[in-house]
């Protein structure tokens, strides 16, 4: 009932691991994420909905709710026990001198985030909690930030993801404008369509799981330590993307753009099971499996194979995230991330390595096969386009022989193995639920087969395809039938192997417009800083000089002349009357007898 | 009898003459003289033109007074001389501008 507190508990632990001492970090990690797992599985079987109005704008209002439905009832107890496992498995991974601090703080806020993810019930939660999910994915790759590489990546993901941010912000207030609510279910059950709405939001969708052409970021995501691929990067974050277009399948259905959905996905497949055969990079090779198995899914979601998609995207959570923790094992004995240096130098590794490869290539009892196989059957019947059932057979044909690969090469090469029990026995845990989550599907419990009927005959052709992908691989890389030199000698095939090298130049193409881009703004700003804001910083001092020309001239003729005028003036008069001091006495008396001549005449002949 | 107006005529032509005098002449002494003259003349307009008694009586106090002044103007004419070294009027400039 109350497995909505599920990410409270790591909550708690992200501020108790700041707040501690670097020697318990691990320690408040692990507790924080099983007591979170504890807490998640309470919810399972358990359908609820727990929503608290959050604030209101006029008609419009925010709410802060939580729902639990099957959809979120199984991918919380699943982050929250890829965390756990993953936290165990870090304990031995990385050495004691590295900022472990910093790393658990990060990982917890990711899974307390990726769970909010899970548990929101509105558009705008489920915002909030994305940007925390893609600010602690650029945390993580970036763990190692002074590594040149590992810098330039995780700025590379921050991009892409922000241009996802931006969309699905517009595509948000655009949906708010015509359903008036961000509520899921209001949503959902409005039944009218919201095309370019939704669209943006699936753009926002195909950034974070990392689908065609937004996918350029996942592979260079590598330069983060191997366990923070292996939750983030194949198990989880990954999937928000997904999660979000399962949230708003019904509104996508009634907008139409379910055909989108298969189409991106389909290229997403191709174009990475493509990549990863010329992958040198042990982790690499899986990042690109990545995200041609979230095109599966995307792909599922397009054709109307709702339940088998997300039933994939249970399956492909723990085969990945064991496969990553292998491969941080063999990276971690061997010191060396190529495929051509790396060994298995035990029995027991190369037997989880094993379990992982045939769950990914669709071998049953795997739980691969059960997922995937619904998906290629849904294919063969699907509404969008005849040419998806090849594609799909031709993908699955890929994916095998890039696995295939994956083990063969490395399985050659001899060394000594060095790892210790915590991190093989998270690995060894997963692979017992790799062997058994495909049975979810079955007669008695029917959520994940949804419409769809499972039949045998279905498998026949994939079945064909995988041993087929077997025999080839088996064939050149552990026979060596054929010779790498035959690719470089024809000419298609030196064009080819280029092409696939340089990722199909999508990443030089977005550098280019990213670049050119940025260089004509800022030249723009520059204009617009000389021309206007060093004009109005010159003109203003320009101005001051004048008006203190100006005051100077009021300055010199008017106030001096005045000034100077008074002066003047009364020298002037002081020069006429001084004559009358002539120091001699009788001019004197003169005047005095002619003032009283005056006096008599004004007393005498003028009458008042 | 000799009508009073004679008198009174006779009077103002010595008072104009010793105003004359008294703003034209260069000797000391001789503006001094006027200055007497011209008050003499006064006091005969007093006489001439006198009914009671009062008249004459107040002529005697304008000769006290003019004596009085007399000696002031001896003092002053021997500061001068003292000053100046002679009778000229025309030696005392300090006031000039």
């Amino acid at each position: 009932m109350t497995a909505y507190l599920a990410p409270l508990p790591l909550f708690i632990g992200f501020f108790a691991i700041i707040l501690g001492k670097k020697e318990h970090a691990a320690k408040v990690a692990i507790a924080s994420a099983f007591i979170a797992l504890i807490v998640s599985l309470s919810g399972v079987f358990l359908r609820t909905e727990v929503s608290q109005e959050w604030f209101m704008t006029g008609p419009l209002g925010f709410e802060f709710g939580f729902q639990l439905d099957e959809l979120s009832m199984f991918m919380l107890p699943l982050v929250a026990f890829i965390t756990t496992l993953v936290f165990i498995y870090s304990t031995e991974y990385l050495a004691e001198k590295e900022d472990l601090k910093r790393y658990y703080a990060c990982m917890s806020l990711f899974a307390l985030s990726m769970m909010l993810i899970i548990l929101s019930n509105n558009l705008l939660m489920m915002f909030f909690a994305w940007e925390l999910v893609g600010l602690s994915s650029y945390l993580l790759i970036g763990f190692w930030y002074e590594k040149k590489s590992a810098s330039k990546a995780m700025r590379k993901a921050f991009t892409i993801i922000t241009i996802g941010d931006i969309a699905m912000f517009a595509g948000m207030a655009i949906l708010l404008g015509t359903f008036g609510t961000l509520n899921f279910e209001a949503i959902n059950g409005a039944r009218t369509p919201a095309a370019l709405g939704a669209f943006l939001l699936l753009i926002g969708a195909f950034s974070k799981s990392a689908q065609f052409p937004l996918h350029v970021w996942l592979p260079d995501a590598m330069e983060g330590p191997t366990p923070v691929s292996a939750l983030l990067h194949s198990a989880t974050m990954v999937k928000a993307g997904i999660y979000l277009m399962a949230r708003i399948y019904p509104l996508l259905e009634t907008s139409g753009l379910l055909p989108i959905l298969a189409w991106v996905g389909m290229i997403s497949i191709l174009l990475s099971a493509t990549l990863a055969l010329a992958e040198n990079d042990v982790k690499r090779i899986l990042a690109y499996s990545s995200i041609s198995h979230l095109g599966f899914m995307t792909f599922g979601l397009g054709i109307g194979a709702y339940h088998a998609s997300l039933f994939h995207m249970f399956n492909h959570s723990f085969f990945k995230a064991m496969l990553f923790l292998v491969a941080g094992m063999l990276i971690h004995q061997s010191h060396s991330q190529e495929i051509q240096k790396i060994f298995f130098g035990d029995k027991k590794l190369a037997l989880v390595a094993l379990v992982g490869v045939l769950a990914l290539s669709g071998v049953p009892p795997f739980n691969g096969f059960w997922s995937k196989d619904q998906i290629i059957e849904a294919a063969a019947h699907n509404h969008v386009s005849p040419i998806f059932y090849p594609l799909v057979l031709g993908a699955t044909f890929l994916s095998a022989l890039y696995i295939f690969r994956w083990f063969l090469v490395p399985y050659k090469n001899s060394g000594h193995a060095h790892f210790g029990n915590r991190m093989f026995l998270p690995v060894a845990l997963l692979s017992i639920f790799v062997l058994t989550t495909g049975f979810l599907m079955n007669p008695f419990y029917e959520w994940f087969e949804g419409e769809a009927e499972f039949h045998i005959a279905g498998a026949i052709p994939s079945g064909a395809m995988i041993l087929a992908a077997f025999v080839l691989a088996y064939a050149v890389f552990w026979k060596g039938a054929i010779k790498s030199d035959a690719f470089i000698n024809n000419p298609l095939g030196r064009f080819v192997h280029k092409a696939l090298v340089n990722r199909y130049w999508f990443d030089v193409l977005y550098e280019k417009i990213f670049t050119t881009i940025v260089i004509a703004f800022s030249k723009m700003m520059h204009t617009f800083d000389i021309v206007f804001i060093d004009g109005l910083v010159n003109g203003a001092g320009k101005a001051g000089l004048l008006l203190g020309k100006i005051s100077g001239l009021a300055d010199a003729y008017v106030v001096d002349g005045a000034v100077n005028g008074i002066g003047d003036v009364l020298k002037m008069w002081g020069e006429m009357f001084k004559r009358l001091v002539t120091g001699f006495v009788q001019t004197y008396m003169a005047w005095v007898v002619g003032g009283i001549l005056l006096l008599i005449f004004f007393l005498r002949y003028v009458t008042i | 009898m000799i009508p009073a107006s004679w008198f009174v005529i006779f009077a103002m032509t010595v008072f104009a003459t010793a105003a004359y005098g008294a703003l034209t002449r260069k000797n000391i002494l001789l503006v001094f003289f006027c200055v007497e003259s011209m008050v003499m003349a006064a006091s005969l307009i007093f006489i001439a033109l006198a009914k009671t008694a009062e008249s004459q009586i107040f002529v005697l106090f304008a000769w006290v007074i003019s004596a009085g002044d007399t000696i002031l103007a001896l003092a002053i004419f021997l500061y001068m001389m003292k000053k100046a070294g002679g009778v000229e009027l025309d030696k005392i400039k300090n006031l000039k501008w």
